[in-house]
């Protein structure tokens, strides 16, 4: 399941650009936030809490907190943050399933 | 006919609730009496720090036996056993450490001096602008957010009558014994221990007593979430950070940094000019701090008189009234002070020496 | 001296025409959002990603808004998260924010916070699922991205929120493949009634029902979604019909409908962090969307030198908030001394009339007392820390009662949000319980930061010789 952007005979909408996600490379509209930029490309969980279960995007304003992601190195909320060109974003679970990887056990 | 108590406790902190739970173990019957909820004054929300670094020297032997507590406490509070590592910048806090923790030491800590190189090796995300460490196997911590449902169980589960939403507004005394008054009911009892955390000179002005105690504001801070990023308690030279990750992955940041308000308005106020430095202490120490949001500080009141000592002990001008507080370090050791003052108020032997409050007060150097 | 006169919190209907009114006035004031537009909720901006696209009647007033905005010179500040709200020892108030990755501390006299809204959702199994987003999130997501949540859509809860939602998803071209609606066709029949001091906004809603009944949308009277069942996302949605408690019935009808998204809202709540943390009095009027800021018709709170206009001062709707904020600044700047009195009792007078529409839609979303049976024990309540239902019941029933002691036991409300989508449902538990009211729970304590404050910008270009470290603790 995805997102879809709507596509009016009326809506023009900016040149897309490439972001990476958890090091894979995906494109979305420049200007459009990383949360609406994911969730077009099929991916709609945005963090995994820490009894396992899936969560996304919830507000689409930037209070419920559910969207926050690492985004070129700071948490901040993907549905307030706007694509650019380049911009490396990574969830969160990545990092601890990186850090578990490395045998840290106690993340 | 209103029942007659062997003894009331105004206030339901870990100090109240020790108490409580102590006395009636032993056979008494008490009543317990709590403005808010239990557990929510200054020992639901401190750090939670059970560190023997940051002890007084004269109360080494009162923490140590506070562990001790803690310990058999265990999962209910969050209680682990982390180690701690005490940290020195400069030369000037280097020095500090030396002084300070060789005294602490002498008084039964078990603290040493370590190199830099075994503060990273075990602390690798630990800043590499170290000049001085010092280590405590004894340190750890506990979850202060957990104190109000732990003593509400036990509670639950002992002869204690207890109320809460029940402010103390007026005290009567006569010879029998003194009539607590809430906004509603009454409750009698033959004794009469104080127990109020931040609120005690108020608590204190009850009974026409007037006590030189100041309530500190002090300020703690929470991140989210994070990667493992501290095994250990971080502690300063000067005790004036705190830092430690907790289960659950947040790294709770606290030293006693100062908010603003007094008890009589409300439970005081975070400020931007001491969480900020506090904050900025602890990124120093830990780099990696940067990577995470600060999702809630708060503060809580804590009691002091002049020489920082406790007020443990009977009230010199009225008889049958106790009073238990200002205990720096007070969640490290409340569980074990509580645990004398039963024994005192029961007659008992003391293990260790309780802490006059009649004595004349002397500002501390420092 | 402070740095401003008047600075607004919040660049939505309320703020906006709060922050022109004050510096026509000749107040030195700033205006804050933390959106990267102004706008607010009801005239949320596009994204940039959106370069062209049809006109509505919110780009039109959102346009209007932002270009008035630009006319009158006002100093706005974009990306502007307010975080602290202090009041100094020379009773000027202390405002923290970060904009753009740095902090920014500046005084005022005066405060207007206006910051609006946010949306509650009674929960239930499932609901936490990716997939499932609230109503006014949609209308977020529609506004600014053109972009609908996936290729089949259920709509599901109250008031106009839930209409507009579904009508927006056809305009767009998406597929909505059922509405379910607590409110009954008479409910909304009677509202209609409310709703005649603007025909204009009937008609409108009149356009979308017609729009939506065009399309053949089955609409589900009178019921609920009970369940949603998905593993990793939602994949469909258990339906049932409720009683006139919103209480879904036994007996009634059930239905078990596919789908790959879900909107889901059941009005909204007041925003109130901001007042909160500046301590002004607060109390629960269910007709208004529950916990708000006490304020006059003017915005003045207990607190002096604080105002609050739109809808953290009540879900009075967005016709009313321009008026709120307009009267919201004359209280100001009286205050201020600054400006010559005028005569407000028209404004005040519009102002009252304007609000009829908005408190009869606020109305349809007053949820009524058998909402919250819905909600199963393994539901999740707050999402952040992942707590069910019936860890707050094993707790309330242990005797934590309020909701501080309820947050400590169970850490609902502990997690990043700040417990501002959990502390709403977890006291209609605790009034299950309890039996007390609402203003008799009361509210957990409010603590900064409003939002989260990256440490990164706390530790920034700090030199530790200068940091204020005070006299080390007593030996
Ligand atoms: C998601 C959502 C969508 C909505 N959609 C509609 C709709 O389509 N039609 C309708 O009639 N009503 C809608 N509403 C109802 C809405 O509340 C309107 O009535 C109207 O927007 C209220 O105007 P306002 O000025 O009071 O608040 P808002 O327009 O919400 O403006 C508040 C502003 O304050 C800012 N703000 C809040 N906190 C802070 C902070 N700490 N720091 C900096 N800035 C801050 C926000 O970014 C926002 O721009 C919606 C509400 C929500 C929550
Ligand atoms: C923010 C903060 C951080 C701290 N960090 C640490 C730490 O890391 N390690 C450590 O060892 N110690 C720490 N401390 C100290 C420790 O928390 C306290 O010393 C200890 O909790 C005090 O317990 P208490 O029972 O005396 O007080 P409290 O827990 O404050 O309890 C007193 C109770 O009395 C009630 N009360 C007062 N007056 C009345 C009345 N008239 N009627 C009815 N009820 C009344 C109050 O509501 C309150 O619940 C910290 C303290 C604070 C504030
Ligand atoms: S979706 Fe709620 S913060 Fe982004």
């Amino acid at each position: 399941m995805r997102f879809f952007r709507q596509t009016g005979s009326k809506i023009k909408r900016s040149q897309l650009v490439e972001f990476s996600f958890n090091g894979t490379t995906y494109s979305g509209h420049l200007g459009e936030s990383v949360t609406v930029a994911l969730a077009a490309n099929g991916i709609i969980t945005t963090r995994i809490t820490h009894d396992g279960s899936p969560r996304g995007a919830f507000c689409f304003m930037g209070s419920c907190q559910e969207c926050v992601l690492l985004i070129d190195g700071l948490r901040i909320e993907a549905c307030q943050v706007a694509l650019s060109e380049g911009l490396i974003v990574q969830s969160i679970g990545c990092l601890i399933a990186e850090q578990k990887a490395k045998g840290d056990e106690n993340v | 006919m209103t029942k007659n108590y062997d003894i009331a406790i105004i206030g339901g902190g870990i100090m109240g609730c020790a108490t409580a739970l102590h006395l009636a173990q032993a056979g008494m019957s008490v009543i317990l009496l709590e403005k808010d909820d239990i557990g929510q004054g200054a020992s639901g929300v401190n750090a939670g720090t059970l560190s023997l670094q940051i002890k007084r020297v004269k109360l080494m032997p009162y923490a140590l036996k506070g562990h001790h507590e803690w310990q058999k406490m265990g999962d209910k509070v969050g209680f682990v056993k982390t180690g701690g590592y005490t940290l020195a910048f400069n030369e000037r806090e280097a020095k500090l450490l030396e002084e300070r923790m060789n005294l602490k030491r002498e008084a039964g800590a078990n603290i040493e001096f370590v190199s830099p190189q075994i503060l990273h090796k075990n602390e690798p995300n630990i800043t590499k602008k170290i000049v001085a460490v010092s280590y405590c196997a004894d340190d750890g911590y506990a979850n202060s957010s957990l104190t109000g449902q732990y003593y509400r169980n036990l509670l639950n589960h002992s002869s204690v009558d207890y109320f809460e939403q029940s402010q103390i507004i007026k005290i009567d005394q006569s010879d029998k014994g003194f009539n607590v008054h809430t906004a509603n009911p009454q409750y009698k009892a033959k004794r009469l221990l104080l127990a109020g955390g931040g609120w005690m000179k108020q608590a204190a002005a009850l009974l026409d007593i007037d006590l030189p105690i100041q309530a500190r504001v002090n300020t703690v801070s929470v991140t989210e979430r994070s990667p493992k990023l501290i095994s250990n308690v971080i502690g300063h030279a000067t005790g004036l950070l705190t830092m430690k990750q907790k289960a659950n992955g947040s790294i709770l940041i606290g030293g006693g940094w100062q908010g603003t308000g007094t008890p009589n308005d409300g439970r005081g106020k975070v400020h931007s000019q001491t969480v900020i430095p506090n904050i900025q202490l602890g990124q120093y120490a830990l780099p990696a701090l940067s990577a995470l949001r600060i999702i809630r500080s708060w503060t809580g009141f804590e009691a002091n008189v002049p020489d920082f000592y406790p007020l443990a002990g009977a009230l010199g001008n009225v008889p049958n009234a106790y009073i238990l507080g200002c205990v720096r370090g007070g969640f490290t050791i409340g569980p074990y002070i509580s645990k004398l003052m039963g024994d005192f108020i029961l007659g008992n032997e003391l293990e260790l020496p309780l802490f006059d409050p009649n004595r004349q007060f002397t500002q501390t150097g420092k | 001296m402070s740095d401003f006169d008047l600075i607004v919190i919040g660049a939505g209907a309320a703020g906006s025409r709060a922050a022109m009114e004050a510096t026509k006035a000749g107040a030195k004031i700033l205006l804050l959002d933390e959106q990267a537009e102004a706008g607010g909720q009801v005239w949320r901006a596009k994204s940039p990603s959106i370069i062209s696209a049809p006109k509505t009647p919110e780009t039109i007033a959102g346009d209007k808004l932002r270009s008035d905005l630009k006319l009158e010179n006002i100093l706005h500040i974009v990306n502007a998260r307010v975080w602290q709200i202090e009041k100094n020892n020379d009773d000027l108030w202390n405002i923290g924010y970060l904009n753009n990755g740095h902090l920014h501390n500046v005084t005022c006299k005066a405060i207007i916070a206006a910051t609006g809204a946010q949306e509650r959702v009674i929960p239930v199994t499932g609901s936490q699922l990716p997939g499932v987003i609230g109503l006014a999130a949609a209308t977020a997501l529609f506004k600014q991205h053109l972009t609908t949540p996936g290729k089949q859509t259920i709509v599901a809860g109250c008031g106009p929120l839930l209409i507009f939602t579904a009508y927006e998803i056809l305009r767009l071209g998406g597929k909505v493949c059922a509405i379910i609606s607590l409110n009954s066709k008479t409910n909304w029949a009677k509202a209609s009634i409310d709703m005649m001091t603007r025909p204009d906004l009937l008609w409108r809603g009149a356009t979308w029902f017609a729009k939506i009944t065009a399309a053949r949308i089955p609409i589900y009277w009178q019921s609920t979604v009970t369940e949603i069942i998905g593993e990793t996302h939602i994949e469909s949605v258990n339906i049932s019909a409720i009683d006139a408690n919103w209480s879904a019935t036994s007996h009634g009808q059930k239905n078990n409908i596919k789908a790959d998204s879900l909107c889901m809202g059941h009005g909204l709540n007041p925003a109130i962090e901001a007042t909160k943390l500046a301590d002004a009095t607060h109390i629960y009027s269910p007709e208004l969307g529950g916990w708000h800021v006490k304020t006059d018709d003017f915005g003045r709170t207990d607190k002096a030198g604080l105002y609050a206009a739109g809808d953290n001062a009540g879900i009075y709707g967005a016709g009313a908030a321009p008026y709120r904020g307009k009267l919201a600044a004359i209280a100001a700047l009286q205050f201020l001394n600054i400006g010559k009195t005028q005569n407000t009792d028209k404004l005040v007078a519009k102002m009252k009339s304007a609000a009829k529409f908005g408190l009869a839609t606020t109305k349809l979303t007053i949820l009524r007392k058998g909402m919250i049976e819905n909600t199963q024990q393994t539901a999740i309540i707050c999402r952040c820390e992942a707590v069910s239902r019936q860890q707050l019941e094993a707790e309330i029933s242990s005797g934590a009662h309020s909701p501080n002691a309820i947050k400590s036991g169970t850490r609902c409300g502990m997690g990043p949000c700040g417990g501002r989508y959990c502390n709403d449902v977890a006291a209609l538990i605790n009034q299950t319980i309890s039996g007390k009211t609402r203003q008799q729970i009361g509210l957990t304590t409010s603590r900064p930061p409003i939002r989260p404050l990256p440490i990164s910008a706390i530790a920034q270009n700090f030199d530790y010789d200068d940091l204020p470290i005070p006299a080390p603790a007593p030996l």
